[in-house]
């Protein structure tokens, strides 16, 4: 499961960059359009791109972060068994979701190459290259959710106490302790800045 | 075609997928595929794959990753922390003393991001060992972080109001301008109820008396320049026309990497940090939209909406009663359903009752919005409440649930407010360019 995790995380930093990349561009667009009536053309298209296959890479990173909503208000009021079985059946479900995704993405994608079909714009793109990365997106969700899956079906007949502890819904104090976290980590750090007379006022 | 009935046992047994605990989106996927099949057959699934490429590939949605970055990296720049301070020198002399500083950073904080979670755990960090410093009333601190934390998603730039826009066809720059006026009426009337608490209670909240000069005063609103600048430079680019939503938030982004550079909280890991944060927030928003649009695709393709405005026709209700309605709908469904679910679950079967009784769109997105503000400090499963209890880690979180009970009032009162008065929205969006 590390691997599967390192995996995504590597993938969702690289989108973080292209997201920043994207930014650049956007205002590289903007001044240009303002300052020099100038226009690239299609960094609107290229967006959509972006967030379409960012979209894809982090549905995977978020759910094997366990970032995707559930609602526990059920779960927390049964026994462990049918909690456990509730449990089993989401993530049963969430892969069907994501293979049902990938079957017709990959239609979408076939039906592009068929037709060699280029997008009605200035820009022209060849609709497989852009949705072929999409699609790859689908396919790791796919194959996170049933790793998810298999490890969590594993852990039922081993320790589903675990199971549960890995894959249920995060709780609020899960959640709490990793913004908390992130937040002290800050404080310390600004703390330190304003020790080291770093241009505070206050 | 389907009836109403039908429709009403759909939309409970997808409220069933979801409070089973299956992921919010799959639950919303479950019950389209089920539609599809049981009324239409497998033909219209053959397309799903098209419409997915379609919807995630929109402009429009272009700008949530972007406004989610853009926050994460100014959360992680220090600023906060920073604009905390500057916030409590000035606020503080006023009766309610430091509370007034949780609600005014709430709302800065939230003029440039929109997460609830992180800006209560923010705000909680700075401000919990100063309060312990003093003597308040630790109900009325801890809702007013609570409180304070739901105007994220209130003042522009909202994601919510994003994902609301997206959905329904409203011009997502209109929502923005909308949320200005009644987010700086909440806040205001959240600080006019603290002033009158301390009135009304000598005791619970003190006045601080801190011994600052003028200059030191005057110097330290330097931490107030950079939310105000990103503020403006996206709010403003959208209000004159000059760029759409999705051009501001990429803006957005470069200036807050310039801001994070000058306080020299610029690093790799930070960045780092910060992309895998706005990839899982973002991913988490975009799942449950590209169900909600295959829902809502369905919903219409089943004539819902056709049926739906032929029953309230029917009915022969005002649009008063028809909004005194949805206020208890709402109500009572945000005491069971996450915030962000009940927005999206229910868009498809009420949108188009909205549309037929001609109530204005974008007030209908505020009006949805503050009924959410409300669902996030409610019990038994408003999340800032949980929230911020798990922060303070000791005591009851019951001491929640009476700490925000002023708060809760002003927001029913404010949507009364808005139901009054309408204007109060759509004025501001009214005189855009």
């Amino acid at each position: 499961m590390n691997f599967i995790r390192n995996f995504n995380v590597v993938f969702s930093i690289i989108g973080g960059y292209v997201l920043l990349f994207l930014s650049f561009l956007i205002v590289f667009e903007i001044i240009a359009r303002k300052v020099f009536n100038y226009s690239l053309q299609g960094v609107d298209e290229i967006g959509g791109y972006v967030v379409a296959i960012t979209g894809t890479f982090g549905f995977a990173y978020a759910l094997i972060e366990r970032t995707h909503t559930r609602i526990d208000i059920i779960l927390d009021h049964v026994p462990p068994v049918i909690r456990n079985f509730l449990n089993l059946l989401a993530y049963a479900l969430v892969t069907g979701a994501a293979l049902f995704m990938l079957r017709y993405g990959y239609e979408a994608l076939s039906e592009s190459i068929l037709f060699k079909s280029v997008s009605p714009t200035p820009l022209q793109i060849i609709m497989w290259i852009p949705q072929s990365m999409w699609v790859a997106g689908l396919v790791v969700f796919s194959i996170t959710a049933l790793a998810m899956l298999v490890h969590l079906l594993v852990l039922q007949f081993k320790n589903p106490e675990r199971g549960f502890h890995l894959y249920g819904p995060p709780t609020v104090q899960e959640e709490v302790e990793r913004e908390l976290a992130d937040a002290e980590a800050r404080k310390a750090e600004s703390d330190d800045h304003r020790h080291s007379g770093n241009g505070d006022a206050s | 075609m389907i009836d109403v009935a039908q429709a009403v046992i759909g939309f409970f047994m997808m409220l069933g997928f979801m409070a089973l605990g299956l992921h919010v989106a799959v639950a919303m996927l479950i019950t389209s595929i089920i539609g599809v099949l049981a009324f239409m057959g497998a033909a219209p699934l053959a397309s799903y794959g098209n419409q997915l490429w379609s919807i995630m590939n929109d402009f429009l949605l272009t700008s949530i990753p972007l406004f989610v970055l853009l926050g994460e990296i100014l959360l992680r720049s220090g600023v906060t922390d920073r604009m905390y301070r500057t916030l409590s020198i000035w606020l503080s002399p006023l009766p309610g003393g430091l509370l007034h500083t949780n609600i005014g950073a709430s709302a800065v904080f939230a003029a440039v991001s929109g997460s609830s979670v992180a800006t209560a755990a923010t705000i909680s960090t700075v401000a919990l060992p100063e309060f312990r410093k003093r003597r308040y009333n630790e109900k009325l601190v801890l809702g007013s972080i609570a409180s304070g934390a739901t105007l994220g998603i209130l003042i522009p730039p909202s994601v919510n109001l994003i994902i609301f826009g997206a959905l329904t066809n409203t011009s997502i720059g209109q929502l923005f301008v909308g949320g200005i006026i009644p987010g700086i009426c909440l806040t205001l009337l959240f600080m006019v109820s603290i002033i009158m608490i301390a009135k009304l209670f000598p005791g619970t909240a003190e006045k601080v008396t801190e011994d600052i000069s003028w200059a030191d005063k005057i110097r330290s609103l330097v931490h107030l320049i950079p939310p105000a600048v990103i503020f403006f430079v996206t709010m403003g680019a959208i209000y004159f026309g000059w760029a759409t939503p999705t051009e501001a938030a990429g803006a957005g982004v470069v200036l807050s990497l310039i801001v994070a550079a000058i306080y020299r909280g610029l690093s790799w890991q930070m960045l780092h940090a910060a992309f895998l944060s706005t990839m899982r927030t973002s991913a988490l928003c975009l799942f449950i939209i590209t169900a909600a649009f295959y829902l809502n695709f369905v919903i219409g393709v089943m004539g819902v909406p056709q049926a739906m405005t032929d029953l309230v026709a029917s009915l022969g209700v005002s649009q008063l009663g028809l909004i005194l309605v949805l206020v208890v709908f709402y109500l009572v469904l945000g005491c069971f359903i996450e915030t962000l679910s009940m927005m999206v679950g229910t868009i498809p079967i009420v949108f188009p009752i909205i549309l037929y009784s001609k109530i204005d769109p974008v007030w209908f997105g505020i009006f949805l919005v503050l009924m959410m503000e409300l669902a996030l400090i409610t019990p038994p499963v408003g999340m800032n409440l949980y929230v911020v209890q798990g922060i303070r880690r000791q005591g009851a979180v019951s001491d929640l649930f009476i700490g925000v009970l002023p708060f809760v009032l002003v927001i029913a009162v404010f949507v009364a407010v808005i139901i009054a008065f309408p204007a109060l929205v759509t004025w501001l969006p009214g005189l855009m360019f």
